[in-house]
């Protein structure tokens, strides 16, 4: 898993490579850490790094982006050493600590994540501070006003979650991406759940505001390779929350192909849901490549 | 995390000998002086025992109590400080914490044989493991914790027959492959209310993949934090993983409730790792960082005795001795092991497979095993092993398809391991093991191929706690491994434990099975028992 967000993280860093001007510079530590093989106390040499030199984020629920910390032993021992990580409100971190075991001149790569809420104040003001022992690495963020869509689909930049995940390749998240070709199948932009043969599965979209919902586009898995007949969902009912409550507006039943949309009287919702029953599999998973809802 | 109902609540008999020797001590007046620290090390810049009066933000003792690797005399006790224990440091502040420990001969802890003070430490996750020394052979111990107000729950554990004595009686509950995110721990509950001498525990405690928000077929409403999406890699999410893990109260329950015994297998670390190998291949350098933090965090999390792991490598293999009835081998035939052949996975044979240079337990561990055995004066030689030893044809023609992650993948070492312990006479080898999420009884025989050949030895597959949710009786994959394997005497793949009960005469196994694992509360019961009688080596079906 980690190698593949590595992947994701390093593309990422390609792709925005005018924002990085280069490695930030190894800050050399003596710090906190305990040795590895007991004998002759010797001072601790760490470094911290970042492998940009500023984080752009966008605040959206499932962006995928962040930075990687190069987390290094500079000295003669090997060491267990603790790298703490925090950052401005509010954005969040993958994580808020980095223990590892650290042979002498060895450099541990992380992979970090940072989101934001959408209503995130856009600019500069926000820092990524990471401690170890005495020493200290900040890195700057930069956060990008909100992505707006402009097609009328509901689902893009808000929250999803769902009853469970198959990570690391098939997150809920990869439901709501704007990627509909099951053709990128396995390469994070589908959701499968977790548990196989188990029904019923959701996945759920939550609006920030109440919106009027009329329609929502199921595409399941359908390609050559994986036609929608034998692999894709079959039956479903789609829901909207009004309120507290949850109310059914469409049912799918027998499905065989590859996008079903559901037209229904619009309602005012907080949000919505498919609480998927069955798949065109024996003992299958709910397999759902792009969902969406529009207002009609 | 609320405890469920006390598993400890039956009061059991008292100690008949009261510890008059040992000054009964008050909880709260014992200082540092003649006790047992688990961490003797000299930290350059690293923690110092605080102040007593830094206090902690919640009860520290939110991960249970555990003991374990029982002899005549001692035992470990452990705990570990974590009031919040999905937070970083599981909510601790950044410094070593004393803590006190007591060991009674009686539940109430009117009788308190030994106790002292432990130092939990940051470098270790607040973890304490203290050897506990001077206790009686084959006695009843209860043992507890008290850092600040906070007491921690009472465990209950028992120390080993002395060498040499006479033992009419002695149980085990066997188990192994506890997958959170698969079901929920009902078996050791049931575990934790039969009244043990030790629990073996055969590895896969652990699996290191992300945990869904739902807890997979747990469908938790409390949810799993996010930190718990990506997979366990580095010493903190290792950690953390443990914590999830000893959050169900089943599990904690049959730690506090009897001592174990355990041994890893690869989820401890990375699907099907070997030795220096990870499953993506990732380089040598890089994969021994990761096993050096796994490594870690399982001593951590284990009631194993000091020092910890220092790096990549870990001695786990060890021997114990129950009296003159029975010897127990604990393996690792992980971290020594060469790659899996043929790309790993079910293949047929290959000059790979059978390549005596590819180590499996290593010949160090692979000499240890069989000169104890042979020098062994214990009834029963019992193997606490991880993957199955016995040979395992999944293709039912005439042709043969073996699990190359397991012994069958490494065959010159096997067959050594195998011929060795024919060749033992009268040692009544019994090899428990788990990895298959499946209940199995075989015959070792000394030609697999001819059921006509000698019986030497037994070995009994434990099922899974958890990992494969709600399982079922024989599946069709089951199905072909008994038309292949006629030396194979039992297939159940429901969840549950093994319990194997041994006196002079005979071993009797009994598996025992819970019906689900997606809800609590499952009942447990007996599928199927099996007898083996000493010196007649061969399952009985009772």
């Amino acid at each position: 898993m980690t190698r593949t967000l590595w992947r994701r993280l390093a593309g990422l860093s390609r792709s925005r490579k005018a924002a990085v001007a280069g490695a930030v510079l190894a800050l050399v530590a003596i710090g906190g850490t305990a040795p590895a093989v007991a004998g002759r106390p010797d001072p601790t040499r760490l470094s911290l790094a970042s492998d940009v030199s500023l984080v752009q984020v966008n605040p959206t629920p499932c962006a995928n982006q962040g930075f990687q910390l190069q987390f290094g032993n500079t000295g003669r021992a090997a060491v267990y050493a603790d790298a703490f990580l925090e950052v401005t409100a509010p954005l969040k971190l993958s994580r808020n600590l980095v223990s590892s075991y650290l042979p002498a001149g060895y450099t541990l790569k992380v992979p970090i994540t940072v989101t934001a809420p959408r209503d995130t104040v856009p600019g500069s003001r926000y820092t990524i501070t990471v401690r170890s022992g005495e020493r200290r690495l900040s890195v700057p963020v930069e956060v990008t006003p909100a992505p707006v869509d402009t097609t009328g689909n509901l689902a893009r930049y808000v929250p999803v979650t769902a009853s469970s995940e198959n990570l690391p390749l098939y997150p809920a998240c990869g439901a709501v991406d704007g990627d509909r070709d099951s053709n990128h199948w396995a390469t994070t932009t589908g959701w499968n759940d977790a548990n196989k043969g188990a029904f019923p599965d959701w996945l759920q979209v939550t609006f920030d505001r109440p919106e009027t919902v009329g329609r929502v586009d199921l595409y399941t898995l359908d390609s050559p390779k994986y036609p929608a007949a034998r692999y894709g969902l079959r039956d479903w009912d789609v829901q909207v929350r009004v309120g507290d409550s949850w109310q059914t507006v469409a049912q799918v039943r027998g499905n065989v192909a590859g996008l079903v949309s559901s037209t229904f009287a619009p309602v005012t919702a907080t949000a919505f849901r498919i609480n998927a029953l069955t798949s065109n599999e024996t003992a299958g998973y709910s397999r759902v490549v792009e969902l969406e809802a529009y207002a009609s | 995390m609320p405890l469920r109902e006390d598993p400890l609540r039956v009061i059991t008999e008292e100690d008949p000998r009261p510890a008059a020797r040992l000054a009964r001590r008050r909880f709260l007046t014992v200082t540092g002086a003649a006790t047992a620290l688990a961490f003797a090390t000299n930290l350059p810049g690293g923690s110092s025992a605080s102040a007593a009066t830094d206090t902690l933000p919640d009860d520290p003792f939110t991960l249970g109590v555990a003991s374990g690797d029982p002899l005549p005399d001692a035992v470990v006790i452990w705990t570990r400080l974590a009031p919040r224990p999905y937070e970083p440091l599981g909510g601790m502040p950044y410094h070593a914490f004393e803590v006190e420990w007591q060991v009674a001969s009686d539940e109430r802890f009117r009788r308190i044989v030994r106790s002292g003070q432990a130092t939990a430490r940051p470098e270790y996750s607040y973890s304490v493991h203290v050897d506990v020394r001077g206790l009686q052979p084959s006695r009843r111990y209860w043992y507890r914790f008290k850092v600040g107000r906070y007491l921690s729950p009472v465990g209950r554990t028992r120390t080993t027959p002395a060498p040499g004595q006479r033992v009419d009686q002695l149980t085990f509950a066997v188990a192994s492959c506890q997958s959170f995110p698969d079901g929920y721990y009902t078996a050791h509950r049931h575990i934790a209310s039969e009244d043990v001498d030790a629990v073996v525990f055969l590895g896969d405690y652990i699996y290191e993949y992300g945990v869904s928000a739902s807890g997979g077929l747990r469908n938790l409403t409390e949810l799993v934090p996010s930190q718990f999406r990506t997979e366990a890699d580095t010493l903190d999410r290792y950690r953390l993983q443990y914590a999830l893990y000893k959050s169900d109260p089943d599990l904690r329950a049959a730690h506090q409730a009897a001592p174990w015994i355990p041994t890893w297998d690869d989820h401890e670390v990375q699907d099907n790792y070997a030795g220096l190998v990870s499953r993506s291949n990732a380089p040598v350098e890089d994969f021994l960082v990761r096993r050096a933090s796994a490594y870690r965090a399982y001593w951590e999390h284990m009631p194993l005795r000091s020092p910890a792991p220092q790096g990549p490598n870990y001695m786990l293999y060890r021997r114990f001795t129950f009296g003159r009835l029975a010897e127990l081998n604990v393996l690792d035939t992980r971290q020594y092991r060469a790659d899996q052949a043929s790309g790993d996975g079910w293949k047929v044979d290959s000059e790979e497979r059978r390549d005596p240079a590819r180590a499996f337990a290593g010949a160090q561990q692979q000499r240890w095993l069989l000169d104890g055995v042979r020098t062994s004066h214990a009834t029963w030689n019992l193997l606490a092993n991880q993957v199955i030893m016995s040979r395992m044809d999944q293709d039912p023609t005439a042709g043969d398809l073996y699990n190359m992650d397991a012994w069958d993948g490494y065959a010159a070492e096997q067959k050594i391991t195998l011929d060795g312990l024919a060749m033992l006479r009268g040692r009544n080898p019994v090899v428990l093991t788990g990895d298959v999420h499946a209940a199995y009884a075989l015959d070792m025989k000394r030609d697999f191929a001819d059921p006509a050949s000698q019986t030497y030895g037994v070995e009994l597959v434990a099922t899974s706690i958890s990992s494969g949710g709600n399982g079922t009786g024989v599946s069709a994959a089951g199905q072909k491994f008994l038309d292949s394997n006629p030396h194979l005497k039992l297939v159940n793949e429901r969840r549950g434990y093994l319990r194997v009960r041994l006196t002079e005469r005979e071993l009797r196994a009994d598996y025992r099975a819970v019906p689900y694992v997606d809800r609590t509360d499952a009942p447990v019961q007996t599928i199927s028992s099996f007898a083996v009688e000493a010196g007649n080596p061969g399952l009985h079906p009772v």
